[in-house]
C-alpha cells in the first residue's frame, strides 16, 4: 500500500510547532500533527514514545513476529492502533493523523514500507552490521532505537504483568486469610458437638420423644435440629471443596514461578537493552571475548524463557479452563442435592425431608 | 436455578425479621414461631447455596461490569418478583438486550448456569445475599434484645441468637465461595503471556545476532 502523505513541512501557528502532511492525491486534505516529533534521531527524542506505545499496543495482537524477519504490522492496524492509544505522547486525533505519522515515520526511515505491511523491527542482522561497521546507516540507526523501544515498551509490559499477578496475589491472600480450613471445620464440629449435647440432655439421653416435650421444649428442640443440620452442611461445604482448595493452591505456586520466570526474561532483557544502547551511544565494536561471554549469557537466557513457553503451553487456556470445570463438575457431582426452582423457597426447610 | 430462589429466600428472612420489629408488643409465642419459621428458610437458602456451588469458572473476556443484572436484582429483592410491566423502559430495553436474562410470561427471569452468560449470575447474587443478609443479622440483633424483656421465655432469645448465628455463618459461606471463584477466575484467566513471547523472541533474535558477530 503507498503512502498516502508524501510532503512535510514544518510549520509555526500561534507560537505551535507543526508538521503539515501533503497528501499525494489531490483528492485527499492536508493533516497537521504536532512538531515535537520532528526530531527522529536521539535517545529522548518523543518519536521513539510514539513507536514504544505503538509496540506496546500491538504487542498483543497485530505485530507479526517472525524469526529472521524483524516485526511487522499490518499499516491499516497501525493506524488504527496510534488513532485509538488511550495515553498518547503527542495528540492524535484522527485515524487521518496518525496515518500522516505514519508516512512522515517512514519518511524518515524510522519505520519501513513492505507492501501493506509497516516493518517496525529490522532483521536484527542490520544490527550486527551495525554493530561491526561503527554505525554508517542512518535506516539502521533508526531500526536500532526502535528495537530499544521494542524492549523498553516489553520490559513495562512485563512488569505490568507482575504488577498484576502480585496485587492479585495479595487481595487473594487477604481474602483467604482470614478463611482456614482446617480452623473452621474444627470450629463447626465443635459447635455441633455442643449442639448434639444439648439435644441429649434435652430428650433425657435420647429416651423423650419430641411429642413428650412441653411446648417451649418442643421449641428448642426444633432450634437445635436446624443448627444440627446447619452445621453439618457448613462442615459438608468445608471439606467438599478442599480438593479445589489444593488445585488452587497448586495453580498459585505455579503463577508465582510464572512471576519469577517474567522477573529473569526482564532481567535478561535489561541486559540486551544495555548493549543495544552501548552500540548506539558509543558505536563501538565489540571485542570478541566480550562477544562470546554475551552469546554465552543469552544462550543460558534463551534457555530458561523457552522453559516459561513450555509451561504457558502446558497451562493453555483450554486445558486449565477443562480442568477447571471438571473439578467444579466433580464437586457438584458430589453435592447430591438437586434443587427444583420452583420449589415454594419460603416454606419448604430441606431438613424436612430428610 | 433461578435468581428467584435465592433472592426470594433473603427477601422472606428480612420481612419476617421487619414484621416482629414491626409489633409493638411481641409475644413469645409468635417471636418462637416466626424464629423457628426463619431457621426453616436459613436452611433452604443453604440448600440452594450448596447446590449452585462450587461457583463456575466463567470466561476471560466477558463483561463483569454489566450494571443490568445487579440492578434487577435488587428490585427482584424489593419487589418479589420481576414484573416487566413494574419496570421503567430503560432498564427494561437493557434487560431484553442482555443474553443474562430471559423473558417469560410477563415476568423477567436471571437463570443461574454454568454457560459463559448465565454463569455469570451467580456472583451478584451471591454479593447481593451478603450485603442483605447483612443488614438482616443487624436486625435479628434487634429482636434479640427487644426478647430481653420478654418475661416468660428464654427460647424466644435462643432461637433468635441461633438466626443471627446462622445468618453470619452462612455469609462466611458466600465469602468462601465468592474468594474461590475469584481465585480460579483469576488463574484461569491470567494475563496474556504475549509480552513474555515478544520477548523470548526478541532474545532468540538478538543472540544470534551476537553468536555470529
Amino acid at each position: 500500500m503507498p503512502q498516502t502523505y508524501t510532503e512535510f513541512n514544518v510549520i509555526e501557528q500561534d507560537g505551535q510547532r507543526y508538521i503539515v502532511a501533503q497528501p499525494k492525491s489531490e483528492h485527499e486534505e492536508p493533516v497537521r500533527f504536532s512538531g515535537e516529533l520532528e526530531e527522529t534521531e536521539g535517545l529522548e527524542a518523543t518519536f521513539r514514545d510514539v513507536i514504544k506505545s505503538l509496540i506496546q499496543q500491538d504487542l498483543s495482537d497485530a505485530l507479526n513476529l517472525e524469526a529472521d524477519t524483524g516485526g511487522t504490522i499490518s499499516r491499516d492496524e497501525a493506524i488504527r492502533t496510534l488513532a485509538n492509544a488511550e495515553e498518547s505522547p503527542v495528540s492524535i486525533q484522527s485515524e487521518q493523523q496518525a496515518e500522516a505519522i505514519i508516512d512522515y515515520f517512514i519518511d524518515n526511515s524510522v519505520l519501513n514500507e513492505d507492501g501493506s505491511e509497516v516493518v517496525i523491527l529490522s532483521d536484527p542482522e542490520s544490527l550486527a552490521d551495525l554493530a561491526a561497521e561503527g554505525g554508517d546507516s542512518d535506516d539502521d540507526t533508526a531500526m536500532l532505537l526502535n528495537w530499544m523501544s521494542a524492549i523498553e515498551g516489553c520490559t513495562t509490559k512485563i512488569q505490568e504483568t507482575i504488577d498484576t499477578v502480585e496485587e492479585v496475589e495479595e487481595e487473594l491472600r487477604q481474602q483467604m486469610g482470614q478463611i482456614d480450613v482446617s480452623e473452621r471445620m474444627e470450629e463447626y464440629e465443635r459447635k455441633q458437638k455442643e449442639v448434639a449435647q444439648r439435644v441429649m440432655n434435652l430428650t433425657n439421653g435420647g429416651q423423650l420423644d419430641k411429642s413428650d416435650l412441653s411446648a417451649s421444649e418442643q421449641a428448642e428442640y426444633e432450634r437445635l435440629e436446624h443448627r444440627l443440620f446447619h452445621l453439618e452442611s457448613m462442615i459438608d461445604s468445608v471439606s467438599d471443596t478442599s480438593d479445589l482448595d489444593q488445585e488452587i493452591q497448586k495453580m498459585t505456586q505455579e503463577l508465582s514461578m510464572h512471576v519469577a520466570n517474567l522477573d529473569d526474561t526482564q532481567g535478561s532483557l535489561q541486559v540486551q537493552l544495555d548493549r543495544l544502547k552501548k552500540v548506539y551511544q558509543v558505536n563501538e565494536h565489540i571485542n570478541y571475548e566480550d562477544a562470546k561471554e554475551m552469546a554465552e549469557h543469552l544462550s543460558n537466557v534463551a534457555a530458561a524463557v523457552a522453559g516459561v513457553a513450555d509451561a504457558e503451553e502446558r497451562m493453555g487456556e483450554e486445558d486449565t479452563i477443562s480442568l477447571a470445570s471438571s473439578l467444579v463438575e466433580e464437586m457438584s457431582d458430589a453435592d447430591s442435592i438437586t434443587q427444583d426452582a420452583g420449589t415454594d423457597v419460603e416454606s419448604t426447610g430441606y431438613e424436612q425431608g430428610t | 436455578m433461578q435468581a428467584q430462589s435465592l433472592v426470594g429466600s433473603a427477601r422472606s428472612l428480612n420481612r419476617q425479621t421487619e414484621a416482629i420489629l414491626d409489633e409493638r408488643r411481641l409475644s413469645p409465642g409468635t417471636v418462637r414461631q416466626t424464629g423457628l419459621a426463619q431457621l426453616s428458610t436459613l436452611g433452604t437458602l443453604e440448600a440452594l447455596i450448596a447446590a449452585g456451588t462450587p461457583l463456575p469458572v466463567t470466561h476471560a473476556g466477558t463483561d463483569r461490569s454489566d450494571e443490568v443484572v445487579p440492578t434487577l436484582l435488587n428490585r427482584l429483592y424489593e419487589m418479589g418478583s420481576l414484573d416487566r410491566a413494574a419496570l421503567d423502559s430503560s432498564l427494561r430495553e437493557q434487560a431484553v438486550r442482555t443474553d443474562r436474562v430471559s423473558a417469560v410470561g410477563p415476568v423477567f427471569l436471571i437463570p443461574l448456569g454454568t454457560d459463559d452468560a448465565t454463569g455469570q449470575n451467580w456472583r451478584p447474587v451471591f454479593r447481593l445475599l451478603l450485603n442483605r443478609l447483612d443488614e438482616t443479622a443487624a436486625d435479628c440483633e434487634r429482636v434479640v434484645a427487644r426478647t430481653e424483656r420478654l418475661s416468660s421465655t428464654p427460647v424466644a432469645q435462643r432461637i433468635w441468637q441461633s438466626i443471627v448465628a446462622t445468618l453470619e455463618e452462612t455469609q462466611t459461606l458466600l465469602k468462601t465461595h465468592l474468594a474461590r471463584q475469584e481465585r480460579l477466575n483469576r488463574l484461569y484467566t491470567r494475563p496474556s503471556d504475549k509480552s513474555a513471547k515478544f520477548a523470548t523472541w526478541t532474545i532468540e533474535q538478538l543472540s544470534d545476532t551476537r553468536t555470529e558477530l
